[in-house]
């Protein structure tokens, strides 16, 4: 625990006092080796501060590519720390990368390099300073590798750009809550923009936030010249700032960049004053890396991602094709889901594999934030670690081994969590039964830590067709908890299970239990008559303000039922694939579905459509983006096709695409994606910086028609040629394609692949060719 | 690393890049054109324009070959320059990868023009005039590997670039070069890359974009 109960003093900038000794302050690490004298005169020259901060920012394996070990300079640096007579701050900075799926680093290996130098350095330490880190992710990594080595307070501090967002765009409010849940001592800022845009990120931070709060600010912007910062703010003014910052609340401070003995001899005034102590209301929530949700207030959670009953989601599954599922995400999403139920319980999938793989792949294109849902530990565990903010677990139970196997991860990286009001007795009848249950789980979480406000009750509902009288114990349970504070979820759809005209209930019975506090109810979003049900409750209950989100909507379901119209009778499905209208395309499949057989369709709509379209381009009347939306289109149609049909035989072959190891870059690879699809192959899109184990495991199994590797940079031609060796070791029989900027049919040939294509149409009429001869 | 608001003066040297970048000529239908347009006030409201430079007044290690050292020889100080739209736009860009294929294509590409717009604009506020010419590596023969060498003067870390292994920058949309002055306004004509460029246009006052 780190005791904070008076202001502390910090130290300043290392690296720009070493340029005075005459140092780049790049070598400033193998300094504490080389030069142990002028480290240990520069810490001593902070002789106000309280801590020592060692000189060890940018110390991993991952950023650090010097001639010392990683241990000795470890223990170098602690040593030279240690001669100031201080408490010493362990200083440690990102690696330099960025962390999959934005960049090619794992989370693992962050982690591994962090917890290299944790290993290193516990016994000798006070506290671990995480300072300049610009991605929650990152820091996430660095302070579970601190958490799971040792006991040592961390203090995490990040840096904000003019928007008060950390690089990869997390906002203030997103960082507070997501390193407050994952359990630091205190959290600050350091570094980053000038002291305008650092004042606001402080005042916000300190206005939100229970835990101590530390700033270190550069001293203003710098002018870079000959590869050295040059810094001019005045000492006044700097002062001026840290009294400012004092004054909402923060109790430590100390400098970043450009700050010296003198500026931190002048600030040292305030050392040891009292903290000004801020009233704020604590609220919970639940986060990805850039969008928040405040769990007190109505959140709606999509159920949709769920492969039970849902055969498209099924078959996704068990193709791996998870395009499929994070398409399911963000329809979800736009249709105004606040959450983001994801479960994928099928008897033939690993969940402990493919949870935590789906949910970093739906992170990776949607802000939404998601609910974890798996009865398999592993995977509950594995997906809370490489989730990227504050999930919620679904779920815990009343049963001691669910609250014994399921709290200590929740408190490890501070989940909200929903419990089910059931236990080993099973589903009680009543409603006070129910309660004694949530009382029991209460009191559980509290013997594990955890803040009973970050606990959901389901009050579980059953179906009315077959426990009708459970439906008002339901409404009862919900009434009781919401009157004691507490937020209450649940599965909506529940309730009409085995009856007719389900939606109808379902709208109904979640605008009954709105009235009764339901706070989180998970639905389908996409369902008219759930959207009416709570669009007409928002306004009943008094959330929709003026009734405003209700006349808006209703405008807007007229706009729509109009343009709708006008489209839906003039439109063939021709048409609409040769303009590259996707907007209606699934109705108007859906209509010609009912006057023609599924053969008909393809033959004489979609692929005439794709031939005036490929003509077109190919006379230079069409460009290449509508070529695309054109394609997009025909891709929905065989998509639609496909799930009213069995049309799998239909599909004219399976191509696995990727972009290779080292590469990030992918337009080229989707441009063929939609093409392809959009052509009636059935495409396996293994995504970018993808590795030869990863496209060796999905040839085998997928035994595909053809695989399209693609890569932007002659850097990462190896990987391609590793890739293709290795599938002609396995006797490959699939066709190898290869394309890229830098490609060419010489090239390709070299590497041992079987085509080259120069684009997405070339690549198509070689398919065709191939599959004909 | 300085605060500065973008707002494209040069609007139509923007949607000149993206015709470009989108492979379509300037006789293509008004949807595309509108496209562009749409993207434009797409990029504006979720990129975050970062550029950052230093003034180098020696000619460093790296630099002293062909094709850069016939360019520095005669400056008595150039710099090293980076600049980014952000890691949101690659967001979102994967994000259309998975729902509109066709609105994919052009952020990826109006961004690309964007980003050098952007870029231009900021390089002729800060420098003051019209006569800077930036130049990445990996044109003209240059050799890609020194971008990995030109970061470690600048802390492109500071503005979120990663130069990866294989020389590529994330996020996608990001430059690494370096700016030199011409002694005159800028044209095809005095274009470090006149001798090979598929973009060349033969009017001596004339730029390809």
């Amino acid at each position: 625990m780190l005791h904070v109960d008076k202001i502390i003093l910090f130290d300043g900038a290392f690296g720009t006092e070493l340029e005075k000794y005459g140092f780049d302050s790049k070598d400033a690490i193998d300094i504490n080796i080389s030069h142990p004298e002028i480290v240990q005169r520069i810490h001593k020259s902070y002789k106000d501060s309280q801590y020592t901060t060692t000189n060890t920012f940018g110390l991993n394996s991952l950023k650090y590519n010097g001639n010392n070990k990683i241990k000795d300079i470890c223990k170098a640096a602690i040593n030279n720390a240690k001669t100031t007579g201080k408490k010493i701050a362990f200083d440690i900075g990102p690696t330099g990368c960025l962390l999959k799926p934005l960049g090619t680093t794992t989370f693992d290996q962050a982690y591994m390099a962090f917890k290299e130098v944790v290993e290193y350095s516990q016994n000798d330490i006070d506290v671990y300073l995480l300072e300049t880190f610009t991605d929650l992710y990152e820091i996430k990594a660095a302070i579970l590798a601190i958490k799971e080595t040792c006991d040592k307070p961390i203090i995490a501090s990040m840096s904000f750009d003019k928007k008060c967002r950390t690089l990869t765009g997390s906002p203030v409010e997103i960082v507070v809550n997501t390193l407050t849940s994952l359990g630091v001592d205190a959290i600050g800022a350091n570094c980053g923009s000038d002291m305008k845009n650092f004042d606001l990120c402080i005042k916000k931070m300190c206005d939100i936030s229970k835990l101590p709060i530390i700033v270190q600010p550069n001293r203003g912007i710098p002018q870079y010249i000959n590869g050295k910062s040059v810094y001019d703010m005045s000492i006044d003014l700097f002062e001026s700032y840290i009294k400012k910052f004092l004054e909402y609340g923060v109790s430590i401070i100390g400098g970043c960049c450009g700050t010296n003995p003198e500026i931190i001899n002048r600030i040292s005034k305030y050392k040891n004053n009292a903290i000004i102590k801020k009233d704020f209301k604590e609220n919970v929530y639940v986060n990805s890396s850039t969008k928040i949700r405040e769990l007190n207030k109505i959140t709606i959670c999509g159920e949709r991602i769920n492969p039970t009953g849902n055969k498209k989601i099924k078959n996704a599954l068990l193709d791996s094709n998870y395009s499929a599922i994070i398409n399911e995400a963000i329809i979800q999403s736009d249709a105004g889901a606040d959450i983001l139920d994801v479960n994928i319980g099928l008897g033939e999938i690993s969940e402990e594999k493919v949870l935590p793989i789906l949910i970093q792949k739906i992170q990776e294109v949607v802000d939404t934030p998601l609910q974890i849902d798996t009865s398999d530990i592993k995977a509950l565990e594995k997906s809370l670690r490489y989730y990227n903010g504050v999930p919620i677990i679904n779920s815990v139970c009343g049963k001691a081994d669910s609250m014994n196997n399921i709290f200590p991860l929740a408190y490890k990286y501070g989940a909200n969590i929903i419990a089910l009001l059931l236990d080993e007795d099973g589903i009680p009848k009543t409603c006070e039964k129910r309660l004694k249950i949530a009382d029991k789980i209460i009191k559980t979480a509290k013997e594990y830590k955890i803040d009973t406000n970050k606990i959901i009750f389901d009050c579980l509902i059953l179906s009315a067709g077959t426990s009708q009288n459970l439906v008002k114990e339901c409404l009862k349970t919900i009434q009781v908890l919401s009157s004691k504070g507490y937020k209450t979820t649940l599965g909506i759809s529940n309730v009409s299970y085995g009856l007719p005209n389900r939606k109808t209930i379902n709208g109904y019975f979640l605008s009954m239990a709105l009235a009764c506090g339901l706070t989180m109810p998970i639905i389908n979003p996409l369902d008219d008559k759930i959207k009416e049900a709570l669009l007409t409750s928002n306004v009943l209950l008094g959330h929709d303000n003026e009734c405003k989100t209700w006349i808006s909507a209703q405008n807007s379901y007229n706009n729509n039922i109009v343009s709708k119209t006008k489209k839906h009778t003039k439109q063939t499905l021709k048409d609409a694939i040769v303009n590259g209208n996707s907007q209606n395309i699934t109705e108007i499949v859906n209509k010609s579905i009912r006057d023609n057989d599924k053969l008909e369709i393809i033959n004489n709509s979609i692929i005439p459509a794709l031939d005036i379209v490929g003509k077109k381009y190919e006379q230079g009347l069409l460009f290449l983006p509508q070529l695309m939306s054109s394609a997009n289109a025909a891709k929905i149609a065989f998509e639609e096709l496909s799930n009213n049909f069995s049309i799998t035989d239909q599909y004219k072959g399976t191509i696995i695409l990727c972009t290779v190891k080292g590469d990030v870059h992918d337009i080229g690879k989707n441009i063929c994606k939609v093409i392809i699809q959009s052509h009636g192959f059935k495409v396996i899109d293994l995504g970018k910086d993808v590795s030869t184990e990863e496209i060796i495991e999905s040839y085998n199994k997928h035994k595909p028609f053809a695989i399209g590797l693609s890569a932007l940079m002659t850097s990462t031609l190896p990987s391609m040629e590793e890739s293709i060796k290795a599938l002609k070791t396995k006797s490959c029989k699939s066709k190898i394609f290869v394309g890229g900027a830098v490609l060419s049919s010489e090239i390709a040939k070299n590497i041992g692949a079987d085509y080259y294509t120069k684009d997405a149409i070339d690549f198509v009429e070689h398919l065709n060719k191939i599959r004909k001869s | 690393m300085k605060d500065w608001k973008v707002s494209l003066k040069n609007y139509s040297k923007y949607q000149q890049l993206s015709l470009k970048y989108l492979q379509c000529d300037k006789n293509t239908d008004n949807s595309i054109i509108s496209s562009i347009d749409d993207a434009y006030y797409q990029i504006d409201k979720i990129s975050n324009f970062k550029y950052i430079y230093t003034k180098m007044t020696k000619c460093i290690s790296v630099l002293n070959k062909e094709p850069y050292k016939k360019y520095i020889k005669s400056q008595s100080e150039y710099y090293i320059v980076a600049a980014t739209l952000g890691i949101q736009i690659d967001k979102e860009i994967s994000k259309l990868s998975n729902t509109d294929p066709g609105k994919m294509f052009i952020l990826d590409s109006c961004s690309s023009a964007y980003l050098e717009t952007a870029s231009d604009e900021y390089e002729n506020t800060q420098f003051n005039n019209n006569s800077m010419f930036r130049f990445c590596p990996g044109y003209q023969g240059s050799n890609i590997k020194d971008i990995y060498q030109l970061q470690n003067y600048l802390n492109v870390d500071k503005i979120g670039i990663e130069v990866m292994k294989s020389n590529l920058l994330v996020p996608s949309k990001s430059i690494i070069g370096l700016l030199f002055k011409l002694n005159n306004k800028k044209s095809c004509n005095n274009c470090i890359m006149n001798k090979n460029c598929n973009f060349k246009v033969n009017d001596k006052n004339a730029t390809c974009w």
